[in-house]
């Protein structure tokens, strides 16, 4: 039953026989899509642990690690180079989930943690945890979540008029985040005598990062990713729009407000390991999204796998470019990130053309 | 089927778009609400769908009030078809399709048989098979629009409310549309609530027209008796000069331009009511 009329739709014509093996194509590109990425990430993994001051080869490092011995370089790779690794592949994927999140739920493209208020928002209260409260450091993560989740609610606050429009929500997140970005700014300058320690953090670095500074932000990061994942049916939903999404069942408002928080403790959890890592959230769920098309059930997984994977490659690439100095990751992903987010908005403008 | 009982709707308590709206809609009837821009039928129509609240007033659907029923319950009775959406351009037509399937889902959130089967039964009856698995973007706004209606039929819902839903399209389009929902309502005695623009259309597929201006309901009846040349001033405020063949008596004012079996006879439709309720 062609339809005659629609012929000069440039749209592939499928026949009802063919049309499971094409969904069977879909599911395989997808698939495919989620094995790339994961391939990906692991071959970044073995290239940095492989690079670094201490130069061992794949076998020599794989000998180390089963024997132990000798255990300088055990404790080198065991202590330093592992949970840099680690650390740098949880801030990147709770830092690209956040992201991905966030453009679906505002439906902005240039929504992301950084834009939105809520990476700001963690990281003044973070800064005020290390800088004036250095006796509640041990309540960073609770703290910095406290934060974030603070600025959601006023940048809510701020956007609501009967009813929230994420427009509103996006234009209220940028004041918010520039006023938190002043006030740490203010913070740092009045604590100068500290500020040092502090500098890293708000360039966003994964240098020095133990064990201990991981094991903390585990579990929040496991609940919100599981969160974000059970959810994304309805994030699928959410992003037809606010009215078509009411009328399939959805409380619009209050799954949103969810889904924001679930993005502020993701985010809170990669700024208290990492500090202000600012383009990560808006670039990696743009890839993945390249890559994997805009359905969340493959986007959420595909933008983690995606955003461990580029902070991982841009903290290595920070460790040898200049080394011995070291460049923070923040920086390189800022320098990828600026004109990547150019290129976004050129392209979004000769779309609109 | 569905009450409203003297209801307000608008936006704020002090500014209130239409007051005391009272009405019964018959299970299986299409009634079209029309009036000028902003003559708030729109609002009246998303307070009807549970999509607003109303200020003052009940709706109830089937004797039970509609802000007891939480919003899946709801979403499993009624289907809104909005006037706009934010579908992503690479969803494709099959998955949007399943979309209104979403207030029947599982705890593991995948379709079940059933599922599919309604998502079948709707593409086909919209014709969209071929298009399956295109991309919502690369369809003309006819065929979007197609889409979009087959997945308020997947829902299977016993109202759908449609909000404009041939704005944008051309003639021949806009009577796609609107036979494809008189179908639906023929084969499924779904009630359809509408806002339509087009007098024309709406008079030609509708079983009840309700006509709104000055913030209250000012007709109420058949749409041959909307068609006499007073109602039509006083809702549209057309006077005469204007471009359209205004007559002074009932009965309808326009010719039937177009075929459409089934649809265009209002009378049978009535008769066919009577018969069943």
């Amino acid at each position: 039953m062609q339809n005659p009329d629609s012929a000069p739709n440039p749209c592939l014509k499928t026949t009802a026989d063919t049309a499971t093996a094409e969904n069977r194509m879909i599911f395989f590109r997808h698939l495919r899509g989620i094995l790339f990425l994961l391939i990906f990430l692991i071959l970044s993994i073995f290239l940095s642990i492989r690079l670094g001051s201490l130069d061992l080869s794949f076998s020599e490092i794989f000998q180390v690690l089963s024997t132990g011995k000798p255990e300088r370089d055990f404790l080198i790779l065991t202590q330093i180079r592992l949970p840099r690794i680690t650390a740098a592949c949880l801030t990147g994927a709770a830092l690209a989930l956040s992201g991905a999140v966030l453009q679906g739920v505002l439906r902005n493209p240039l929504a992301s943690p950084g834009i939105i208020g809520i990476s700001g928002g963690a990281g003044l209260a973070a800064v005020c945890m290390v800088l004036i409260f250095p006796n509640f450091v041990h309540l960073l993560i609770p703290g910095a979540f406290a934060g974030a989740l603070l600025a959601a609610m006023f940048v809510f606050m701020l956007a609501w008029r009967q009813g929230m429009r994420p427009e509103n929500l996006v234009l209220a997140g940028v004041a918010v985040s520039s006023l938190a970005g002043a006030a740490i700014s203010a913070v740092m300058l009045f604590h100068s005598e500290n500020a040092g320690a502090v500098l890293a953090f708000t360039l966003g670095s994964l240098s020095a990062k133990s064990w201990k500074n991981i094991l903390p932000s585990l579990p929040y990061m496991a609940a919100g990713f599981i969160l974000l994942c059970t959810w994304a049916g309805s994030l699928n939903i959410l992003a037809l729009g606010d009215d078509p999404a009411a009328s399939l069942g959805l409380r619009v408002e209050r799954r949103r407000f969810i889904l924001l928080a679930a993005c502020a403790l993701l985010a809170a959890c990669a700024v208290s390991i990492a500090g202000l890592l600012g383009f990560a959230g808006l670039i990696a769920p743009h890839i993945a999204r390249l890559l994997l098309g805009s359905n969340f059930r493959i986007l959420i997984p595909g933008s983690a796998l995606f955003g461990a994977a580029m902070v991982l490659l841009c903290d290595t690439a920070g460790r040898v470019i200049a080394a011995p100095m070291e460049i923070p990751a923040g920086v390189i992903l800022a320098l990828l990130g600026a004109p990547f987010f150019l290129y976004l908005l050129r392209r979004r403008m000769r779309l609109n053309a | 089927m569905l009450d409203l009982s003297n209801l307000t709707v608008g936006y704020s308590i002090r500014h209130p778009v239409l007051e005391s709206i009272s009405l019964h809609v018959d299970s299986g009837s299409i009634v079209t609400l029309l009036g000028k821009n902003g003559c708030g039928k729109s609002t009246l129509l998303r307070t009807a769908a549970g999509l607003l609240k109303a200020l003052s007033g009940k709706v109830l659907l089937n004797g039970t009030n509609l802000s007891a029923l939480s919003p899946a319950m709801r979403a499993r009775h009624m289907a809104f078809l909005s006037q706009r959406d934010a579908v992503p351009g690479d969803m494709t037509v099959e998955m949007l399709i399943s979309t209104g399937r979403f207030p029947f889902r599982r705890w593991h959130g995948f379709l079940t048989a059933e599922d599919k089967e309604a998502v079948e039964e709707a593409m086909n009856l919209a014709g969209l098979q071929s298009f399956r698995n295109c991309p919502i973007n690369r369809l003309s706004g006819g065929e979007r629009q197609k889409a979009r209606l087959a997945a308020a039929f997947a829902q299977h819902p016993s109202i759908l409310f449609l909000d404009e839903p041939t704005t944008f399209l051309d003639p021949a389009e806009q009577i796609r549309i609107m036979e494809l929902v008189c179908s639906w309502n023929r084969s499924r005695k779904m009630t359809v609530i509408q806002v339509l623009h087009d007098v024309n259309l709406a008079m030609r597929c509708s079983d009840r027209i309700l006509a709104f201006a000055q913030g209250r309901m000012i007709f109420d009846g058949s749409p041959e008796r909307f068609g006499c040349k007073q109602i039509l001033h006083d809702v549209f405020g057309i006077t005469r000069g204007s471009v359209l063949p205004v007559q002074d008596e009932p009965p309808c004012w326009i010719p039937p331009l177009l075929h459409r079996p089934g649809c265009a006879d209002s009378e049978t439709v009535q008769k066919n009511q009577g018969g069943e309720s």
